[in-house]
């Protein structure tokens, strides 16, 4: 070590030297080591003599243990926790005499026996994937097809599937086809005037109210169907010759034109009828949005189904009948009527459904149109109507709790939907 | 619809039977549902039933429909002398008073949910009428009248308050006043209900402290008034019933107007002429048996049948049912009295055979949710409600705003299918791609030469999102699909720019030279926006158009 070096030559010459002389014999550079660590050691002393630095030996203990260390890494090795942690090792990396660096160390440990292995070794290019290469040049014959782990899960698919409710739909409608009912069709955006109007719903009726429809800005020219217009305004007022008193109001044109979002499909199966004759049976499946929050119970928009039909000697009794008979294709054998209220129909009645399961539930609401309505929709003969929500009974049909399922835009929802309860459940 | 409550109790004592199940069966053929929550039963009426919105009415209804009471008629004695001066805003007004009434805290309470009923349903809020109820003994005296009052001159003391205040201060500073105050305030007047010199009602905001009701009242001094006779004559009539339920004796007015004079409250039983052939051929039952059944009938549901033969019944129209508006009301009612399930059924015909007419749009759209599900993709079902804010990243077009929606997210109608498979893309982020969907729905166009401005249109779309995605596999799905409409070798794409798509890579789908649809992928600056972060290819047809390519050869 430099120090050490700087020690001799002071014992040698045997008195103080001067540090140029000390300089000239080990070089400036190693000289400043030399001379500094000596003195941190307290090996030797500096004095100041005239304008002469000179240098002067204390004492000198061998640093044996730092050759010791440097001596052990002439070669790379590992070094231990502890050495790392002395004095003199850290010393010498600091001197950069030594340098260090941290390695990491993987085990790898072989899973499976050692037979096996050998196997797999033994079998070398096994065929994994059958080609067209495979079996023309009959490379199996020369090599072995490898085992597959059936063990395995497979990666998840989905089939492409119809949506449940579509089917159900879909069924209601080959019913009342099978039935001789025609569906008829109109736009999700009318003028009150179909929605209440025509089916005698006086314009201040609660049910006419913003908090329950919604509204479209502007209006509709109704202008263009004259004659129901002029018919609407006498029979709401006063009964016109339907043989009521009317509601006896001041009805308003500008009222009836109002854009809404119908809020139920009597508003089109009602028009379609206008000015039929008899026989006639037309019903309609479709969208109606009402100015509801959405929850489990609840949606802004639902599907209802609708009908109509009129005969020439139509009764409240074959309604009766007629409902018996379409729920009975729906799947609902048990039925009670109980008397309602419409605006548009007398009598009235709604009709409950006993479901294994759930107990009496609401499926429908029927009647025979009012005769103000027969007048406004200038008709001559009894005419029977009903409604129905269609997601409520498509929620029994499969056991569903919650409205928003049915329109869902969650695609694992639908996704899950097993094919075989979509089948099932819409029979 | 009005919903009473009650305590079983108390339903149970007015009726004077208890078996609930006897109770319910009858209110169910009385048009009420029922709900038992405990000690209270919660009876939901029908909104045309004004007599049934108190429990006092419902118990009598019921009687009558189980046969314990018959039909009553009720006489006023004619005391009252009311002159009025009609309020511009709000010019009619009928009074009574009813004797004898069998108040306690309870019934009390109930009386007022009665008439906040009345209010909320039929009274349309208290725009179309309101209802004044009093202690008669408190009134200061008999001479009535109805008229306009300056609202800064004219003081009153208001209910629960000791103080006087003018009009004015009534209609600003109470709760009501502040609820009601603007319905028939007429510039600086508003209508005022004098006994002598003394207001004590302020119709429709709020009675006077003077007449206030108490547990202990037992005679109520009835005021109603409105913007309709009728109703407000209905609504008196129907107050008079249920108060009357007690057997107290009942006072009327005369209502002395500047050109008539109207006696209330008209309590007549209105005679009606019943053809039994058109009763019998709406309800399908035959003039026999109806002859038999309809007396027994009626007077169950409250009429009085005067007469009946084959050609007529004749009935009297209890004064409270002011639903009744044409004989077939009361034909409604014959089938209620004898009973919906006793009526029978009769089937209707089923044709022999089905009509063979092939429905060109069915056709189409079965033919694609066939091709689509062979290519995997999943059918949806979601709503035309959808957020404005989605539609108007891809609306090149006008599309239906709701004006009173519920909420951001669904305030305006789709006029594409595009924004509803995006939001069924964004809510399916975290399945296991890709995601292959498909709708076939309804959507609304702005049309300017139809009646309504607007029509509904089908369409059909379907998507594809994944972690990446390549062209092809749409395009070829796409020339999948009309090769099973039999309509491939014609099928072609034009190079388009469309608002939401990449330049460059969104296409305009033609049969020979008709547009029948857009295939493209979305933007990616749309995708963010919307809260998507993986791409997505999308086809929408316009089923219209795609019929009209149809092979005649497939049609009828």
């Amino acid at each position: 070590m430099p120090e050490e070096k700087l020690v001799e030559i002071l014992i040698e010459i045997g008195k103080p030297l001067d540090i140029t002389y000390i300089e000239n014999v080990m070089g400036k550079e190693v000289a400043n080591i030399a001379l500094g660590w000596a003195r941190r050691r307290g090996w030797v002393e500096v004095l100041k003599k005239d304008d002469k630095t000179l240098i002067k030996f204390v004492k000198y203990e061998p640093l044996v243990e730092h050759r010791n260390i440097l001596a052990k890494y002439l070669n790379e090795d590992e070094v231990s926790k502890d050495l790392e942690n002395k004095d003199v090792f850290k010393e010498l990396v600091k001197r950069k005499l030594v340098s260090i660096y941290r390695r990491k160390i993987k085990f790898v440990k072989l899973a499976i026996p050692i037979e096996k292995a050998e196997e797999i070794l033994r079998l070398g290019e096994g065929i994994s994937r059958i080609t067209r290469e495979v079996i023309v040049k009959d490379l199996w014959k020369t090599n072995i097809i490898k085992p597959y782990n059936l063990y395995a899960l497979p990666p998840i698919k989905y089939a492409g599937k119809k949506n449940f409710f579509k089917e159900f739909v879909k069924m209601i409608k080959e019913v009342m086809e099978s039935l001789g009912f025609e569906e008829v069709e109109d736009d999700y955006i009318i003028p009150e005037l179909w929605n209440f109007d025509i089916l005698f719903q006086a314009q201040d009726h609660p049910s006419r109210d913003i908090h329950d429809i919604l509204m479209i800005e502007g209006v509709a020219d109704i202008n263009r169907f004259k004659e129901v217009v002029e018919k609407v305004k006498v029979v709401h007022e006063s009964g016109g010759s339907s043989g009521s008193i009317g509601w006896r109001y001041n009805w308003s044109y500008d009222k009836a034109s109002k854009l809404i979002l119908r809020s139920h499909t009597t508003a089109v199966t009602a028009r379609a009828l206008i000015g039929r004759k008899p026989p006639a049976r037309l019903y309609t499946i479709a969208r109606v949005f009402r100015r509801d929050n959405p929850d489990a119970r609840h949606s802004p928009e639902f599907t209802n189904f609708d009908g109509v039909i009129m005969e020439e000697d139509f009764n409240f009794k074959k309604l009766l009948g007629l409902l018996t008979q379409i729920l009975k294709y729906l799947g609902i054998e048990k039925l009670k009527f109980k008397p309602s209220y419409f605006p548009f129909t007398e009598p009235s009645v709604e009709g409950y459904g006993y479901v294994p399961g759930y107990g009496w539930i609401e499926i429908f609401g029927a009647g025979m149109f009012r005769p103000e309505v027969l007048e406004i929709l200038d008709l001559k003969y009894p005419v029977g109507a009903w409604g129905m929500g269609v997601e409520r009974l498509a929620m029994i049909t499969y056991g569903i709790n919650d409205i928003r399922l049915v329109f869902t835009s969650d695609i694992e929802y639908i996704r899950t939907f097993p094919i075989i309860k979509i089948l099932a459940g819409g029979i | 619809m009005p919903v009473v409550r009650t305590r079983v109790s108390r339903l149970a004592k007015l009726l004077g039977i208890d078996d609930l199940e006897k109770l319910r069966e009858a209110l169910f053929n009385l048009k009420c549902e029922t709900e038992l929550e405990e000690e209270e039963i919660a009876i939901e009426v029908q909104s045309d039933r004004i007599d049934m919105f108190s429990t006092e009415g419902i118990v009598y209804a019921i009687k009558l429909y189980l046969g314990v009471e018959r039909p009553k008629i009720i006489v006023p004695k004619t005391i009252f002398r009311v002159r009025v001066e009609p309020p511009s805003k709000r010019p009619y007004i009928a009074i009574a008073a009813v004797k004898g009434v069998d108040l306690d805290k309870d019934s009390l309470k109930e009386l007022i949910e009665f008439q906040e009923r009345l209010h909320t349903t039929y009274g349309r809020n208290r725009r179309k009428i309101a209802i004044g109820l009093h202690d008669l003994s408190k009134l200061p005296s008999y001479d009535i009248t109805y008229r306009e009052v300056d609202i800064y001159t004219t003081h009153m003391i208001p209910l629960f308050s000791t103080e006087r205040f003018s009009v004015k201060e009534v209609l600003e500073s109470t709760e009501q006043g502040k609820l009601y105050g603007w319905i028939s305030l007429n510039n600086s007047k508003h209508p005022a209900l004098f006994s002598g010199e003394e207001i004590i009602a302020l119709p429709p905001v709020i009675n006077s402290n003077i007449t206030r009701l108490e547990p202990s009242t037992r005679d109520i001094f009835i005021d109603v008034t409105g913007t309709d006779i009728n109703a407000v004559m209905n609504v008196l009539n129907a107050i008079v019933y249920t108060l009357s339920y007690y057997g107290g004796e009942v006072i009327g007015a005369e209502v002395i107007y500047p050109n008539n004079v109207v006696v209330t409250p008209d309590l007549i039983f209105k005679v009606m002429h019943v053809d039994i052939d058109f009763a019998s051929k709406w309800l399908g039952i035959s003039k026999d048996i109806l002859v038999i059944e309809a007396p027994r009938a009626l007077q169950r549901m409250g009429y009085i049948v005067e007469s009946i033969d084959m050609e007529h019944v004749e009935v009297k129209v209890p004064p409270y049912r002011c639903d009744v508006l044409h004989q077939v009301d009361v034909v409604e009612d014959i089938a209620i009295g004898i009973g919906y399930d006793k009526l029978g059924l009769e089937y209707v015909q089923i044709p022999h055979e089905r009509k063979t007419r092939r429905n060109r749009k069915k056709l189409l759209v079965e033919c694609l949710r066939e091709a689509l599900i062979g290519l995997g993709y999943i059918e949806i079902n979601t709503l035309s409600l959808v957020s404005s804010n989605i539609l108007s990243f891809f609306a090149e077009e006008p599309f239906p705003q709701i004006v009173n929606a519920v909420s951001g997210e669904l305030d305006a109608l789709r006029n594409s299918l595009v924004p509803s498979l995006l939001t069924t893309f964004k809510n399916s982020q975290y399945a296991i791609l890709p995601v292959k969907i498909f709708e076939i729905g309804e959507v609304v166009e702005k049309c300017s030469e139809c009646y309504n401005g607007w029509r509904n249109s089908l369409r059909i779309a379907f998507g594809i999102m994944d972690s990446e995605i390549r062209f092809e596999e749409i395009h070829a799905d796409l020339y999948a699909i009309t090769a099973e409409l039999g309509i491939g070798s014609d099928i072609s794409l034009e190079a388009y720019r469309k608002r939401g798509f990449i330049d460059g890579r969104c296409g305009l789908i033609k049969h020979r030279d008709r547009a029948i649809g857009v295939v493209g992928e979305v933007h990616p600056e749309v995708l963010k926006s919307i809260g998507l972060e993986y791409p997505i290819a999308v086809v929408e047809l316009y089923t219209e158009t795609l019929m009209d390519t149809l092979s005649e050869k497939y049609l009828d």
